[in-house]
């Protein structure tokens, strides 16, 4: 197959994946109208705990899509594999959103369904291109994901076990500082390159502050290896 | 304190344990290049 031909198939896909992803977060903006906005059974607290939530996990789900956008983007599509996957995690994106605009707390199955699969995704994109520059970023992405997806299941179950289904607007407001919290650390551990290339990053803060929090942890922790080596010399 | 606020406690030290499964899980199988890359030891080469 000629280059230029694969190159097409490669774009057919791509914009396939982001006219989904458009009609995903239409749906999302249309359903946050009729079943919150405008909605004569709620109360106006109820729906700014929706909307809060709904915001939360919309932030979320773009910023998966533009992550993964720009890594596709760096490293296209050698077969179809990874298509449908993104496939499958815009169809979780939706199933994610839906719940949250319903104000349950399932919508975290769908956000631990959509980590799962963005791992599938990286590893996937590592046997594709095993000498990538963005092997470290991918196998960052594989192990983390996996190991987030473990701690958003155990937070779903302790939830609908031990506090309740639907969700108020404080409920509203820890999930998103946690959702917070979870971006922060995850992107902590990346070193993403700079500008627009490295992605939207983590809400209300710089690439430049994670940078300088990243070095102060990098000497903190070289403080303690030397006052570690100076006690045993001692 | 709440049921919420005790549950926001838990998805913290939830969130802090899988960050830190994920780097111990580099720590331990050796993938010095990946350590190397978060901790900022090796810069990006685009």
């Amino acid at each position: 197959m000629s280059d230029s031909l694969e190159e097409k198939i490669q774009d057919a896909l791509l914009t396939f994946t982001d006219f989904l992803y458009a009609v995903v977060f239409g749906l999302i903006v249309a359903e946050t109208f009729d079943k919150i906005i405008v909605s004569e059974t709620k109360s106006y607290l109820e729906k700014t705990s929706n909307l809060l939530l709904v915001l939360g996990v919309f932030y979320f789900l773009m910023w998966d899509w533009l992550h993964g956008r720009l890594l596709t983007l760096k490293n296209p599509h050698k077969s179809y594999r990874r298509f449908f996957i993104e496939i499958v995690v815009a169809a979780c994106g939706y199933g994610a959103a839906n719940r949250a605009i319903n104000a349950r707390v399932a919508f975290l199955v769908y956000v631990v369904l959509i980590l799962i699969f963005g791992a599938l995704w990286a590893g996937r994109t590592m046997q594709e291109y095993p000498r990538s520059r963005d092997l470290s970023e991918l196998k960052v992405i594989k192990i983390y994901q996996v190991r987030y997806a473990v701690a958003v299941s155990l937070g779903a179950l302790w939830w609908y076990l031990f506090v309740r289904q639907e969700i108020t607007i404080t409920d509203a407001i820890y999930f998103i500082v946690a959702g917070w919290i979870f971006v922060f650390q995850y992107e902590f551990f990346l070193r993403r390159p700079k500008g627009i290339v490295g992605g939207p990053g983590v809400p209300f803060i710089s690439h430049e502050t994670i940078d300088r929090l990243q070095n102060s942890v990098i000497k903190f922790r070289q403080l303690i290896v030397s006052w570690f080596k100076s006690g045993q010399g001692g | 304190m709440g049921a919420e606020f005790m549950w926001f406690l838990g998805a913290v030290v939830l969130i802090t344990a899988a960050s830190l499964a994920g780097f111990l899980h580099f720590y331990f199988t050796g993938q010095q290049d990946v350590l190397d890359w978060m901790l900022g030891r090796k810069t990006y080469n685009k």
